[in-house]
């Protein structure tokens, strides 16, 4: 997705959105970590400051959730 | 296992496909350049894939046969289970595959934790596990924090083994938390590399390589050379000529053409990194080239300029702690054995180079260097059959073919007493 806006010296550019990252468990992307009250990560394009991506805050509930699907996958690989 | 070699290269051909948009994608959060991404780094992801699915078909294990006592003796190996890798944010996707492809070609599932400042590439990489068939579960991707999410890896019972590639500081960290579950370790840490400059070499044709070895992703690479040892009798010559082909390497936007080489990580590495030049100002000195040719649009990226360190002192933070940005102390040394305890002064050992036109000089001295690789006449050559790790606070085991098949692996002796056929 992107929005196209216009600076100071009239120059049209396109500024992306930020990516949404969200986690990949068991071959899904899921929309919330398991904790989503924690927040989002800010990460930044070092070249000019901006947002580049949204991440997920997540923590030891998601680990332990992909914890198992590895495990669970282990079994059939 | 060719269903599993079958994914691997599936894998890498959806790379290849998509190698514009991955590099578009790391080079908008990494800030390197461009053609970096696209010509070097997302290639070399398709080459781990490729390399560790092609290789499973050419790998045995010894056996022995005792006659005499009527025993057959075999190795059997298994995959280890659950791998936990953590990378880092200067090379991401490049050291992320470098993990992901050996741990999943000798049968392991995965979570893996990219560093939360350059996670695009790797979440891109996830469809692409998808489109390439990956079955559910075997890479697992949580983005976040080393504090929370890395230590959960780290800290979890069923991840059995754990690939770190990042700060020293961090793979302590990790050496510690993991330890009462004895867990394998590979930890693949922080460098304070030197170049050796001998007076037998050709500046005018070996100065851009080993500027090049400062200057690659803006210094920040475990690898970079941050200590020039130059003989003392080319010193002034070196050091004047160094200055002037620094002056090559544009700093400026990842998507520029002209640009060499691209901003800091963050505002934090930025600040670090200038806090080591503010004390070159004050106690060495120093020679700055600031980024001249910055756009308005990048006003507030976090670039940093080029800083080239003389007159500085051998115990000095400078020539001992680990700066990762464009900034090199240049020193000189009078003969062999001075600079062989130079260059093995700091309490890292990653890598070293040496530049010389004597081949005894280079068998002689290479091997004295306390460094996981010493390249000659070279830098950042890498044969992925070669063992790549550092010794002391630089790393924890190796990674190569081989290696990686040891530490992604358990193996076990199976012994058979053959019946008397009396």
């Amino acid at each position: 997705m992107s929005k196209v806006i216009l600076d100071k010296k009239n120059e049209l550019f396109e500024k992306r959105m930020a990516i949404k990252i969200e986690n990949f468990i068991d071959g899904q992307f899921l929309p919330d970590p398991v904790d989503p009250q924690i927040g989002q990560i800010e990460s930044y394009n070092p070249s000019n400051g901006e947002i580049n991506a949204l991440l997920p805050n997540s923590n030891v509930n998601d680990v332990n959730l992909a914890a198992n699907a590895a495990l669970n996958a282990f079994e059939k690989y | 296992m060719s269903k599993r070699q079958n994914i691997l290269n599936k894998i890498a051909d959806i790379i290849e496909i998509n190698i514009d948009e991955l590099a578009k994608l790391e080079s908008e959060d990494q800030g390197k350049p461009f053609w970096q991404s696209k010509q070097i780094e997302i290639p070399r992801c398709v080459q781990n894939f490729r390399h560790f699915a092609n290789s499973l078909q050419y790998q045995s294990d010894d056996s022995i046969i005792e006659p005499e006592t009527g025993l057959i003796n075999y190795i059997v190996r298994k995959p280890v289970g659950v791998i936990g890798i953590i990378t880092p944010w200067n090379l991401p996707l490049y050291l992320l595959t470098f993990k992901l492809a050996p741990a999943i070609a000798f049968g392991n599932t995965v979570v893996a934790k990219p560093s939360e400042l350059t996670s695009v590439t790797a979440h891109r990489l996830c469809s692409i596990f998808n489109d390439a068939g990956l079955p559910n579960g075997v890479i697992n991707m949580v983005f976040g924090f080393g504090e929370t999410v890395g230590e959960a890896i780290v800290k979890h019972p069923s991840i059995k083994s754990i690939s770190f590639t990042g700060s020293t500081m961090t793979g302590g960290r990790i050496a510690q938390q993991a330890a009462p579950f004895f867990k394998r370790l590979s930890l693949e840490m922080g460098g304070k590399n030197a170049a050796l400059i001998f007076d037998d070499i050709n500046l005018e044709t070996e100065l851009m390589q080993i500027a090049k070895s400062v200057y690659f992703n803006s210094g920040q690479i475990c690898l970079s050379t941050s200590r020039i040892l130059v003989h003392e009798n080319i010193y002034k010559e070196f050091v004047d000529k160094f200055i002037q082909i620094s002056k090559n390497f544009i700093i400026g936007d990842p998507f520029d053409n002209d640009t060499k080489i691209g901003p800091m990580i963050s505002k934090d590495h930025l600040a670090k990194v200038l806090k080591y030049i503010e004390l070159a100002g004050k106690t060495a000195k120093i020679t700055y080239l600031e980024p001249k040719l910055i756009q308005e649009s990048n006003k507030n990226g976090y670039f940093c300029g080029i800083a080239i360190i003389t007159d500085v002192k051998l115990d000095s933070p400078l020539m001992m702690e680990e700066i990762f940005g464009p900034v090199v102390c240049i020193v000189p040394f009078n003969n062999d054995q001075e600079v062989i305890r130079m260059a093995n002064s700091t309490s890292y050992g990653l890598s070293a180079t040496i530049w010389t036109n004597s081949l005894d000089r280079m068998l002689k001295i290479s091997p004295e260097l306390d460094a996981g690789t010493v390249w000659g006449n070279c830098w950042l050559m890498r044969n992925l059959n070669m063992p790549f790790g550092g010794h002391k606070n630089s790393g924890l085991g190796q990674e190569s073919t081989k290696d990686s098949r040891e530490f992604y692996t358990k193996k076990k002796t199976i012994c058979i007493a053959l019946k008397n056929s009396n």
